[in-house]
């Protein structure tokens, strides 16, 4: 056991969970009204929406996987860098107008909108369905992230002891966003935010210091690339461009459909405030880029991460002195708690606006449907913590991995749904549907039984051509299509649309 | 009194009524620009020119990353600046 690294990650995850359960008592509000829990009451400005959104996109597991995937599969990962860059001005665009509408409306999900926009209680539930889907690997991941930085520590022991450390995370995690709902996560994103910042700032200046400075660094991950059996280089191999374009437009488009990222703008006091943060949010980003170079610094350093995960906390073990690897992983971890604990909150919101109210309890006051989402939430989490204690890690990644294809086939009903009601309602279940299926098939299809990995890159076939891209990508193409045609035919056969609860001045922005 | 309480925000509301309505998203249009830059890949994807070691395909995306930052700005400030 590392032990300076062990003292400063406790000392620190403790002082986080003191923040934590201070949540209730921060900018207090009634937590029995599940818009005060679930959203912090609408309320955060600028500045702490930048923190709670920042803290919420960049989760644990980006920071871990990212630079692990750059280590293994060389450029092909720094999509990250134009993904995280091009998710902005696109949500600069729709977010202010469904801020306002949800504002309006007293809307808390995204499904919430779908209902009342076009009239189809299908159409809500497949949406809350697919963003449940979607963030349960997430959480699950979140916790992976913890895991990975624990072991890096040899904190833990051996046999029965061996899970005590992330149990005990998770129950910490757990106890505060039950009492204080988002208010918690948004009071920790501070700190959680500082530490990060202070760990990737110091490694970006420290290690290339040591490694002989960033010319040297890509040179030499450039030579050490090219020596490997199967020899990448610096740049793309041409084949490679689709996949880059796809899987950074892709998920640029999909970020911002899960429903924990939707529930961060939500909770934003204005429109202007949410338009504000796409200027400021992208600093971020730029701490995602150095991040992504740790990958290439891994790799000149000569660490031998027993899996691509352990990347960046085997490089933080062998650059720094003990106690600033234990600082940086408290960073991850802290890092970890965060989006968890607004992802929870924000399948919990589906699962209790758009099942449980809308089929198990339609008559249930505001009290029982807070009492309710603080519940889920808790089983969302007890289910991720299953999810990494009993089955492989790569379950969760795997299931991550289709869960990004998934959550990008709800965009057609959000975003479009935003702008016009073109679309007939059945016609966008079917585009879901195909959208789903497709966005399923496609992983699946790549299996390799060797090394028990799918991957979200399917090679299209198109005439003579083969087009390897991101498979959600493909799906949501296949899913536009689908919506398009049905909608031209259920019109033609008269097939009622049912009726826009919204009008033209519930999108308007008060000033 | 004219410095604070309620009265003094009413005029101001009023004025920003009047700016929404001419809030100028033409520039919107200004938003694709890091899309055509990030995703033509083909045009940055080489070694030089490079800036002090680094391959122009890395710091190509880091400056793209801020410019898109500057992109966004600029849009804020031609269309909603100065009214929110």
């Amino acid at each position: 056991m590392i032990w300076p690294a062990v003292v400063v990650f406790v000392v620190l995850f403790a002082l986080v969970s003191v923040l934590g359960f201070l949540g209730p008592y921060w900018r207090r509000g009634n937590l029995d009204l599940l818009h005060e829990w679930a959203l912090g009451g609408r309320q955060f400005g600028t500045v702490v929406s930048w923190f709670l959104i920042g803290g919420d996109l960049y989760t644990a597991y980006t920071f871990i996987a990212v630079p692990g995937f750059i280590f293994g599969q060389g450029p092909i990962g720094f999509y990250a860098l134009p993904y995280t860059a091009i998710a902005y001005p696109l949500v600069f665009f729709f977010a202010p107008r469904f801020w306002t509408i949800a504002k309006n409306r007293g809307y808390i999900t995204y499904a919430d909108f779908a209902r009342e926009r076009y009239d189809s209680r299908g159409l809500s539930l497949v949406i809350a369905i697919t963003g449940i889907l979607a963030t349960m690997p997430y959480i699950a991941l979140q916790l992976v992230g913890i895991q990975v930085v624990i072991a890096a520590m040899g904190l833990g022991g051996t046999g029965a002891l061996r899970d005590v450390p992330i149990i005990a995370a998770f129950v910490i995690l757990a106890v505060y966003t039950y009492r204080g709902g988002l208010r918690a996560p948004a009071l920790v994103a501070f700190v959680k935010d500082i530490l990060i910042y202070i760990t990737v700032i110091t490694a970006a200046i420290v290690i290339p210091a040591k490694l002989g400075g960033y010319g040297h660094i890509f040179a030499s991950a450039g030579v050490a690339l090219a020596a490997r059996p199967k020899a990448l280089g610096l740049l793309l191999p041409q084949a490679e461009y689709p996949a880059y374009i796809s899987l950074a437009l892709g998920s640029a488009l999909a970020i911002f459909m899960y429903p924990h990222n939707i529930t961060g703008l939500m909770s934003a006091s204005g429109a202007r405030v949410i338009r504000r943060n796409m200027i400021a949010l992208p600093v971020y980003s730029l701490l995602l880029a150095f991040l992504a170079t740790f990958g290439y610094m891994a790799i000149v350093a000569g660490v031998h991460p027993a899996t691509a995960n352990e990347t960046v906390p085997q490089l933080l073990l062998a650059m720094f002195p003990p106690w600033f690897a234990g600082f940086g992983f408290a960073a991850i971890a802290i890092g970890a708690l965060v989006p968890a604990a607004i992802m929870s909150i924000a399948s919990a919101n589906l699962f209790t606006r758009n099942i449980y109210r809308e089929y198990i309890n339609p008559h249930c006051t505001d009290r029982q449907e807070a009492t309710n989402a603080k519940l889920v939430s808790l089983i969302m989490k007890l289910g991720a913590l299953f999810f990494v204690l009993i089955l492989p890690t790569e379950y969760a990644i795997n299931f991550q991995l289709f869960a990004g294809g998934w959550i990008l086939q709800t965009l057609p009903a959000l975003i479009i749904g935003l702008y016009t009601r073109w679309f007939h309602r059945n016609a966008l279940l079917a585009g879901w549907a195909v959208g789903m299926a497709l966005a399923t098939y496609m992983p699946l299809s790549t299996y390799v039984a060797a090394t028990k990995h799918f991957s979200s890159i399917y090679a299209l076939h198109v005439g003579s051509s083969v087009i390897s891209g991101f498979a959600g990508l493909y799906a949501l193409i296949a899913n536009l299509l689908v919506a398009t045609i049905l909608t031209i035919v259920l019109d033609w056969l008269r097939i009622t649309r049912g009726a826009d609860k919204t009008t033209p001045e519930d999108y308007r922005e008060a000033a | 009194m004219p410095s604070e309480g309620p009265s003094p925000g009413l005029p101001k509301t009023a004025g920003m009524l009047q700016h929404k309505r001419g809030a100028d998203r033409r520039w919107y249009w200004l938003l694709l620009i890091p899309y055509v830059t990030m995703l033509w890949v083909p045009s940055y994807n080489s070694l030089q020119p490079s800036l002090a070691g680094i391959p122009f395909f890395y710091w190509y995306q880091f400056m793209w990353i801020a410019l898109t930052a500057v992109v966004i700005w600029v849009v804020y400030m031609l269309s909603h600046g100065g009214r929110e």
